[in-house]
């Protein structure tokens, strides 16, 4: 008996050992009438739209949306990735994730669909860098990459100080600047913060972003400089003087940007190109405490260098590679990325892949002035941080190495080396 | 009279005690209290000071915000639990009848595996348990959490020491007049054991309904939730809605309160039991 | 009479089968496959590698690892001890004649049967730094609040605090029915013999629940391991982990590595570490039990 036992145990061992490579599915062959596609995305209110949208606008394919939190995005859609779940395309949350996901073969490489005639594909070439892996395009970009300065046109007043548009107009919004504006701002006793940056792993790369290079590249090469302690060191003051709300309260508290811009408690805002979509949902809820639509505005980020860079990652969609209806999937993000999709996307208050003069028309609705409406849209160069396969790594990394800097649990001194040592184990750690 | 030393002692001892007991129960029921009162609080009374604990304006509104999804989820907690209580019903009878009455070689050995088991961690086996669940098709599936909650060492062990105090005797008199051995099975040892099966039915349920860990690794689909990964569901990037997610804790309290009020009984002499027979 | 000494095997099968199943397929295949796994660097699709044990050394070599291990065993020390502190005096007190009996057992017992998560959503009301009610009290009184969950120090003693509410009841339980069972005529020649109350819990009490005792730290090690939920939901989800990773158990850094970044061998590595040590110190007690754990003492 017990001999069996252990027959049987070792037979399922190999079994399921084998097994755990899982599967390849087949494609089925396309089918000709309504075609129904299902596609993941999380629950930002500006989504919604359009879909529907789409959907309205053709009769042939019909888009099955599943919403999952936002919260738990990316680990949700790692599990329904790895588990095979039925999905034909989705928007990938965490950019740097397409890496993993295109290495475990999950995603489908666009070249062939994208040289059939009549795609436009004006967003996959502008944003070329951020959706290519080894020369293949995988990812259709739906919104536009660029982080700016959000502010409250109110907290200035108060203060007596200029706007940063004016200093942009000088030439003088440098880091530097901001940080002497940021104080200036605050009420010194957190009542009224001068800035806020919120506390994603990216969020602390603005400075070295801005020289333009990955701090690793896509073959493992670490290469940084001085500018990403050089952002630690002012976040940490920054805070200290009360003039920039702190990140781990935030964090743990779970208060979001949004809600602090709402409640009319920061000066100004540095975040991505989405948020004016989070400006009208604020309007429309009456969420804007002290201040009113028109006394907000966007202009660029902070830069020290004389050529303009900001930073960003486009939005995009994947077409899974295992999916049953790639072409119907593929013709739904290729809509959603181009001239129609981006009207909607502008509708929503999101800065699109795709810029036209129609599209600049509805974003209008969604910018208080014209003035901050052209930094908007204003062409501009916006370097497409973390997007290697380290990135997600690094992203985390990041993420934990401010929380230990800023409760003192890396000084100063032992920054750089805290900050290398965590790089090399990325590299040689990461498949 | 003369109040003696001792007296006093024992009265101040006595007095103490209570005011401790009764200071402890304060603190163990006062969250729930605040879970309850909660619930029925509008968004802008619910941080209010001194807390209020019957709200002033009390309203139906956050069990309102619930009202989307929430029957959906209480469905499916109802119905994951009940089969699961099932199956595990069936799984540890029936092993447990195998290891305390019959005799086979090997069953010492095979059962200390069932024990050694209990010992590890869900979470240390969840990534192979995944991958088996995914290459067989059942991810997203409630089926999956049936199937992986099927087997319970605890519950097996507990119906096992039950069983054994069942007197052979009357097994072997059944025997002798023929019966097979699920004959004895079902007209013997289970109307007998019937105080230890409504004690692993409630230790079951309390375990299954609260699940949070299965269910949120095996499940994504909105239809598919259960209620503990409902209640996380008020945790936005944005915002966390608190009044509803009282609102939701409170459903997911009150029936298994309601059911330890009338079960107590149960509950407590099958934790005790375990103990001493262990 | 010696006819039905071993049964059947088929009908003995019939009867393990249900409960086997699930074991075989669902518990044994996993454990040996979390060893397999552990070897390789799978990460969820068909390219992996063999990588020996490249994930344990590079485990221990990393801090977030280090920091799990130690927060898990702080962790487990502290629960445990309060757990059955409490769990021991509660049971110490019930154990007399005391008005409201049941009342009490039934309330310190209740907290056991409720949602982890439901307990953490409300203790995250009651603890909230700015708004919660706790600390709107404390200053109210003048004292400077805790940040509880924001803190870098309190936020593990805050789970450490909600995760003992909610269990201490049932150690109290166990250690009522442990008591019962000791024999009232030990307590009376105790007596005689001129041992007070002390001397006698430690003669006779003590002993008595021996074996009840050393099941219930066991019980409670390996559940201290095991916390995953409140951890999850009172450290905020997949971002989670408590300011600078305090609060970041072994179990959740599993989830965290496996789930959130697709680092299934690694995750698995870490899995093998928390079994091996869950055993370790399993095996540990059940040897000390020798010791210091008196049977028969009834």
């Amino acid at each position: 008996m017990k001999r069996t036992v252990w027959i049987l145990a070792a037979c399922f061992l190999v079994v399921s050992g084998i097994w755990a490579g899982g599967k390849t599915e087949g494609t089925a062959p396309q089918k000709s009438g309504p075609v129904t596609i299902i596609y993941y995305l999380w629950d930002d209110p500006s989504l919604k739209p359009v879909v529907d949208a789409f959907n309205a606008a053709q009769k042939d394919i019909v888009v099955d949306a599943r919403y999952i939190p936002s919260p738990d995005y990316e680990t949700k859609i790692t599990t329904l990735l790895t588990a095979h779940a039925e999905m034909d395309a989705y928007m990938q949350k965490r950019q740097s994730d397409m890496f993993a996901h295109y290495g475990n073969g999950f995603i489908e490489p666009l070249d062939a669909y994208l040289a059939k005639p009549g795609v436009n594909r004006e967003a996959v070439d502008s944003y070329r860098d951020a959706v290519t892996i080894d020369g293949k395009v995988v990812a259709f970009p739906w919104r536009g990459a660029a982080y700016y300065t959000y502010y409250n046109k109110k907290i200035f007043e108060k203060a007596g100080i200029p706007t940063p548009d004016v200093y942009v107009k000088e030439g003088t919004w440098t880091w530097d600047k901001y940080a002497e504006v940021a104080k200036k701002l605050s009420s010194g006793d957190g009542a009224i913060y001068g800035t806020t940056v919120y506390f994603w792993g990216s969020n602390q790369l603005f400075m070295e972003s801005q020289r333009l290079k990955p701090i690793i590249d896509s073959k493992g090469k670490i290469d940084y400089d001085d500018q990403i302690y050089r952002w630690f060191k002012l976040r940490k003051s920054l805070e200290e003087a009360k003039a920039m709300w702190p990140l781990i309260d935030m964090k743990v508290t779970k208060t979001h940007y949004s809600k602090q811009f709402y409640d009319g408690k920061v000066g100004m805002l540095l975040i991505g190109e989405w948020f004016p979509g989070f400006m009208l949902s604020g309007r429309d809820q009456n969420l804007l405490k002290g201040f009113t639509w028109n006394d907000w505005g966007v202009t660029r980020l902070p830069c020290d260098s004389k050529t303009y860079v900001t930073q960003g990652n486009p939005t995009f969609n994947h077409v899974t590679a295992y999916a049953q209806k790639k072409d119907a999937a593929f013709k739904f993000i290729a809509w959603m990325g181009g001239p129609e999709g981006a009207q909607i996307a502008a509708k929503a208050g999101v800065l699109p892949a795709t810029i036209t003069p129609e599209v600049k028309q509805i974003l209008s609705k969604a910018i208080p002035d014209p003035q901050s409406l052209e930094y908007f849209t204003e062409p501009k160069r916006a370097f497409p941080m973390l997007m290697t396969r380290y990135g997600s790594r690094l992203e985390a990394f990041l993420n934990d190495l401010m929380d230990a800097y800023l409760l003192g649990k890396v000084t100063d001194a032992e920054f750089d080396t805290k900050l290398r040592a965590g790089l090399e184990e990325i590299v040689k750690t990461t498949n | 009279m003369t109040w003696s030393r001792a007296c006093i002692l024992s009265w101040v001892g006595k007095i103490t005690l209570y005011i401790l007991l009764l200071l402890t129960a304060f603190l163990i029921l006062m969250p729930l209290v605040v879970v309850v009162s909660t619930a029925f609080k509008p968004d802008d009374q619910i941080y209010e000071f001194p807390m209020r604990i019957i709200p002033r304006t009390p309203t139906l509104e956050n069990f309102g915000k619930l009202a989307q999804n929430f029957p959906r989820y209480i469905w499916n907690s109802c119905k994951l639990t009940f089969w699961i209580v099932l199956v595990q019903l069936l799984t540890a009878t029936t092993g447990a009848y195998a290891f305390s009455k019959l005799r086979w070689k090997g069953r010492d050995f095979l059962f200390l595996l069932y024990i050694l088991s209990m010992m590890v961690p869900i979470q240390a086996i969840i990534i192979p348990q995944f991958l088996i669940i995914r290459n067989l098709g059942l991810y997203d599936n409630h089926w999956a959490l049936v199937l992986t909650g099927s087997f319970t060492a605890f519950g097996t062990f507990l119906i096992k020491q039950y069983f054994m105090t069942i007197p052979d005797s009357y097994l072997e008199a059944a025997r002798i007049d023929g019966a097979s051995e699920y004959t004895i099975f079902f007209r013997i040892m289970l109307p007998l054991a019937k105080p230890v099966l409504a004690t692993q039915v409630i230790f079951s349920f309390r375990y299954f309904w609260n699940d949070f860990f299965a269910p949120l690794i095996y499940l994504t689909s909105q239809h598919l939730k259960t209620l503990p990964l409902g209640m996380a569901d008020f945790a936005t990037e944005t915002y966390t809605y608190v009044g509803p997610q009282m609102a939701a804790s409170f459903i997911s309290i009150v029936p298994v309160m309601l059911i330890f009020l009338f079960a107590q009984r149960y509950f407590v002499e099958g934790v005790a039991a375990v103990g001493v027979k262990g | 009479m010696d006819a039905h000494q071993h049964t059947s095997r088929w009908i003995v099968l019939s009867f393990l089968l249900p409960s086997l199943i699930g074991f075989l397929i669902f518990i044994l295949t996993p454990i040996g496959m979390a060893f397999g796994i552990s070897l390789t660097n799978f990460a969820g699709g068909p390219r992996f590698r063999f990588v020996g044990l490249g994930n344990f050394i590079q485990a221990f070599g990393t801090e977030a690892f280090r920091n799990s291990f130690r927060i898990t065993l702080v962790f487990t020390l502290w629960t445990v001890l309060f757990q059955i502190v409490f769990g021991m005096v509660f049971a110490l007190i019930l154990n007399r004649k005391v008005i409201l009996r049941t009342f009490f057992r039934g309330t310190y017992f209740l907290p056991n049967v409720l949602s982890s998560i439901a307990v953490g959503l409300a203790f995250m009301l009651i603890f909230d730094p700015q708004r919660g009610p706790l600390n709107q009290l404390l200053r109210h009184w003048g004292i400077h609040p805790p940040l509880w969950l924001s803190g870098e120090h309190t936020a593990l003693l805050t789970i450490i605090i909600v995760t003992v509410w909610q269990s201490f009841g049932y150690y109290m339980v166990l250690f009522l029915g442990g008591l019962q069972t000791i024999n009232r005529s030990l307590y009376e020649a105790a007596e005689i013999d001129g041992a007070g109350a002390i001397r006698r819990f430690f003669s006779v009490t003590l002993p008595g629940l021996s074996p009840i005792l050393f099941y219930s730290i066991t019980i409670a090690v390996i559940r201290a391991f095991q916390v995953f939920d409140q951890v999850y939901i009172m450290t905020g989800g997949q971002l989670g982990g408590g300011p600078a990773g305090a609060t970041s158990v072994l179990v959740f850094d599993i989830y965290r590595n496996g789930f959130a970044q697709f680092r299934f061998g690694y995750a698995a590595a870490e899995s093998v570490v928390l079994l091996g040590v869950v055993f370790v110190v399993t095996f540990i007690q059940y040897r000390g039990q020798k010791r210091w754990v008196t049977y028969d003492v009834v």
